[in-house]
């Protein structure tokens, strides 16, 4: 196991937990102000720490899980039971079954659920699913403590300033209406032999339990929380002076642009000043909500360390593939370690397995440890006196081994790149494969009228004239691509700015034949994509990859759905940088479909194929081979073209007679085919 | 939690002075104030926290032998006023915390500001004297004797605006002050560590408490301004004493202790 330092110590954890050594207060304080506390030569505080006889070890586990809303919603049948139909299984119910089954063995006193239970509170089946996933802690009496998160509640308002506590809180909520208080009520919470209370308005309680003779309290708040009900927070904590505390949130902490850097939020900074800064029993705070992991260490006014944590794996894979926490608080070596990890991962059948599962997560901001002198840290208000462990043992590594135990991680599929620009397959029924032309130079201006080529049909792409604040120089062809594509580069898109009127675009030419394709037997959509590091969501978001001119509400059938001025395809990378693939299809024009990726990341190119099929009435969306959740469940077949055939775009989408979203980074090859295709004719994959 | 008041370790103390005093060789105070990115012996400049962390500008980590966990910063009251501070560790292990506060505003600005300190010991404070601005406290070994970190003196003014109190862990001051638009003070807080190499004793309880005293009577000043001294809301100062007058000082305490070992011989 490696050791690892952090530098920037108000942002990173200590080092690996196996080779963590005991620091005292001097060098901890010194680390946060951007010394390394090993660099220090950080003092043993033994005689401080709560030393258990011999060399046992006194500790507990806190299970923790983040956001479960994409487990709870496509475990439905409103959804297809996406989980059951390929694993045979489901993650949330694996999450709360091996915490059941683990709880007395692992010495896990408490589960802490983070909010954003389901995805859509108006789905009583999303309410159903995680209400069977708890109940299997509620059977085996592990308590646990809920809370609301924004997608839990009816209106979801942010918070940014001071007024936006007159509205979209608890207090504001006409309470009777609320999903959440019928399908977690006050009475269920009491069943819980930790629960102490609720406020009064039901969303917020908080928990007592012991773990070796020291009292902890959870306090778990809902988002977002009123004034009454950090009135309710203080005196619940003034009300247990001596009790050390964990304050879970949906929201607090946010995570940088590099995916491991804390950041705060309107709402956090103002829950860090009503509620947290001058409790000095607040010592660890627990969040979810904003994608990521990061861990931030910030000081109270008492000069005291509050340890904070955010962790949301729902824009993974497979809605987070059932990652959950725990935190592993040990009073013998006075620090807490962390272990991310999936229960569910090791028992999925090995056949579905691919590069996307992990057992466990090792990157820095997800298995770390932090020192935390409870001695110190609780003198303010305790006097720490645990009962110490003769036979206790560390948990996380035992964790660790028995998870792993007859589990082999998933052996790559090593694809082999191509050999030259024509190594992909040719299949019949491409109706478009459009790539970046042999002979072009690293930055060269894509100029007016210049095409980027059907290879296939003769359905050129041509550049678009200069709309609103384009610049020539907005497009340029470039070598970059994809390591599977075959094609001699892509083509990129600078400057786009959606607050400046910034856009550029391909088209097709009017009557070319691909305009009045509509699909009736299915399809395979590919597009090799990157966006770039600087990608930003203000500028960026809803950017289209591809679209067809014309507005949805005039294609034959009849369309009955929302947003009628935008395209029949919507091909864009959304604000939180999912794939969209968003479409009115074919055989029931009424209404478009959807399907989302999780999260992609930066500065790196991916593969994604769309693929409908009729026979099996299904319209699945791959991320680099991979199958994501978030698909179609009863798919209509194919894709509607308007009665009057109207150009494909390539850049930008269309909205209301105009091109609009206009797309920001780089753009392989893409193709389209009239039908669905296995992965072995995918362009990833090499001709025969 | 552990915070005991006792006048029977200060006469243990005087007791033991004269036997430690001849041998005893202080510690070194560490050079450990907080500037925002570093530590070092003095910070000058603006009040408050840094971003993000929100760790205390000014404040000592440490001092030496774990003294503080943190110490020396205020933690209420200082709203919309203007903070300057001149954070220095001063020779013979005094910290001197001089704080200058500022209405910048246009209307009238009432507050209580407290000064604090997140002490070493953790909630064991073995408290020797407390009370007409200086408190004398040092971590208590369980049976009555001071232990592991440094004796502390904490001295908050003469002259009544500070109340200083103590509590597990923690050592608060609070000054009320009223201050008009453009209207400036100061305030000035000692922290002196007593301490042998070795650890603390008896005798270095006395020690704390006889520095402590003279520094109440004649707070150490070198290096500020006649402004700045004018300034000073927490202390009545009397005439600037002359250089030597910390040497005669430190003289008196040595010949108290001689005249203590000879009272307790003739006993």
């Amino acid at each position: 196991m490696p050791i690892r330092k952090h530098h920037d110590a108000d942002h990173c954890p200590e080092q690996d937990p196996s080779t963590a050594s005991l620091t005292d207060r001097r060098s901890l304080l010194r680390g946060a102000a951007g010394l390394s506390a090993m660099a220090l030569g950080s003092g043993l505080i033994g005689t401080e720490s709560a030393q258990a006889a011999g060399s046992a070890t006194t500790s507990f586990a806190i299970a923790v899980l983040p956001d479960t809303q994409f487990y709870s919603r496509y475990a439905t049948t409103d959804e297809g039971q996406q989980f059951q139909n390929r694993y045979g299984s489901t993650p949330y119910a694996a999450q709360t079954g091996w915490i059941a089954q683990k709880a007395p063995a692992y010495n896990i006193p408490f589960v802490i659920h983070l909010g954003d239970v389901v995805d859509q509170q108006n789905k009583p089946t999303q309410w159903a699913v995680a209400d069977a996933a708890m109940q299997q802690l509620e059977n085996a009496r592990v308590p646990y403590s809920m809370l609301a998160g924004n997608h839990d509640v009816i209106n979801d308002y942010d918070y940014h300033q001071p007024a936006d506590q007159g509205s979209g809180t608890d207090a504001q909520r006409n309470l009777a209406a609320e999903p959440y208080l019928k399908w977690f009520s006050p009475n269920r919470a009491a069943r819980q032999t930790t629960f102490r209370e609720r406020d009064s308005s039901g969303f917020h309680e908080f928990h007592i339990f012991q773990a070796h003779g020291v009292s902890f309290m959870v306090l778990s708040l809902s988002w977002r929380i009123s004034d009454a009900g950090i009135a309710w927070a203080r005196g619940v904590i003034a009300r247990n002076p001596t009790v050390p505390v964990i304050l879970a949130n949906h929201q607090l902490l946010n995570i940088g642009d590099d995916g491991i850097s804390a950041r705060e939020t309107d709402y956090g900074l103002m829950l860090w000043n009503k509620l947290i800064r001058d409790n000095d029993q607040i010592f660890m705070t627990l969040n979810g909500h904003h994608h990521g992991a990061a861990y931030l260490r910030k000081y109270n006014d008492f000069g005291n360390e509050v340890h904070q944590m955010v962790v949301d794996y729902q824009m993974d894979y497979q809605g987070g593939n059932a990652m959950m926490r725990l935190y592993e608080v040990d009073f013998t070596n006075n620090k807490i370690d962390v272990m991310s990890f999936s229960p569910w991962v090791v028992q999925k059948p090995k056949a579905t397995l691919n590069a996307f599962d992990f057992a466990e997560l090792t990157q820095p901001n997800q298995r770390f440890s932090f020192p935390v002198n409870f001695k110190k840290r609780f003198a303010g208000f305790l006097r720490f006196k645990p009962t110490l462990s003769t036979t206790g043992a560390p948990i996380l590594p035992r964790v660790r081994s028995e998870l792993l135990a007859g589990y082999t991680e998933p052996t790559p599929v090593v694809a082999k790149p191509p050999v030259d620009s024509n190594d992909f397959p040719l299949v019949a029924d491409t109706y478009a494969h459009w790539r970046a032309p042999a002979g072009i130079a690293e930055g060269q201006v894509v100029r007016i009228g210049e095409a980027l080529p059907d290879v296939f049909g003769g359905n050129d792409l041509r550049r678009a004239a200069l709309v609103g604040n384009a610049q020539l120089g907005d497009v340029v062809w470039t070598a970059d691509k994809h390591r599977l594509s075959s094609a001699a580069g892509s083509v990129r898109f600078l400057n786009t700015d959606k607050t400046a009127n910034r856009l550029n675009a391909f088209l097709t030419a009017m009557g070319a034949s691909v305009n009045g394709r509509s699909f009736w037997n299915g399809y395979t959509v590919e597009a090799f994509v990157k966006i770039p590091a600087d990608w930003d969501a203000s500028k960026h978001r809803w950017g289209n990859l591809l679209g067809r001119q014309g507005n949805r509400g005039n294609v034959p059938g009849g369309y009955w759905g929302g947003d009628p001025e935008a395209s029949s395809v919507l091909f864009a990378i959304s604000s939180l940088r999912e794939v969209q693939w968003e479409v009115v299809p074919a055989s029931n024009s009424h209404y478009a479909q959807t399907n989302w990726s999780g999260e992609i990341i930066r500065n790196t190119w991916y593969h994604v194929a769309v693929v409908n099929d009729p026979a099996t009435a299904t319209t699945t969306l791959y991320i680099e081979g991979a199958p994501v959740l978030r698909n179609v469940a009863n798919a209509a077949t194919g894709l509607r073209a308007q009665a009057t055939p109207q150009p494909w775009i390539l850049g930008a989408g269309w909205w209301d007679g105009s091109l609009d979203d206009g797309y920001y980074g780089w753009l392989g090859e893409l193709r389209l085919v009239g039908k669905p295709l296995p992965a072995s004719q995918w362009l990833t994959a090499r001709r025969r | 939690m552990h915070l005991r008041f006792t006048k029977a370790a200060l006469v243990a103390a005087i007791t033991t002075f004269s036997f430690t005093l001849a041998h005893a060789e202080q510690f070194q105070a560490g050079a450990d104030i907080f500037n925002g990115s570093g530590y070092g012996a003095s910070y000058v400049g603006a009040g408050g926290n840094t971003p993000l962390s929100n760790q205390a500008l000014g404040q000592v980590v440490d001092g030496g032998n774990n003294a503080f966990d943190a110490f020396g910063f205020y933690n209420r009251g200082v709203g919309s006023l203007s903070q300057a501070r001149q954070v220095e560790l001063l020779s013979g292990n005094v910290y001197r915390f001089f704080d200058t506060f500022t209405n910048t505003g246009t209307t009238q600005v009432t507050t209580t500001l407290n000064f604090f300190g997140n002490l070493g010991s953790d909630g064991d404070e073995l408290v020797s004297r407390h009370g007409g601005g200086l408190t004398v406290s040092c971590t208590d070994d369980g049976a009555g004797s001071c232990t592991g970190q440094p004796v502390l003196a904490l001295v908050s003014g003469n002259n009544g605006l500070g109340q200083a109190t103590l509590t597990p862990d923690r050592y608060n001051v609070s000054f009320s002050l009223s201050l008009a638009p453009g209207q400036s003070l100061s305030l000035l807080n000692f922290a002196f560590l007593a301490s042998d190499v070795d650890g603390p004793t008896a005798a270095d309880q006395l020690l704390a408490e006889r520095t402590g005293l003279a520094l109440l009577a004649a707070p150490r000043l070198e290096g500020l301004s006649t402004q700045q001294v004018a300034s000073v809301a927490n202390f009545t100062i009397s005439p600037v004493p002359e250089p030597g007058t910390w040497a005669l000082t430190l003289g008196g305490l040595l010949a108290l202790g001689l005249l203590k070992r000879r009272e307790q011989r003739v006993r």
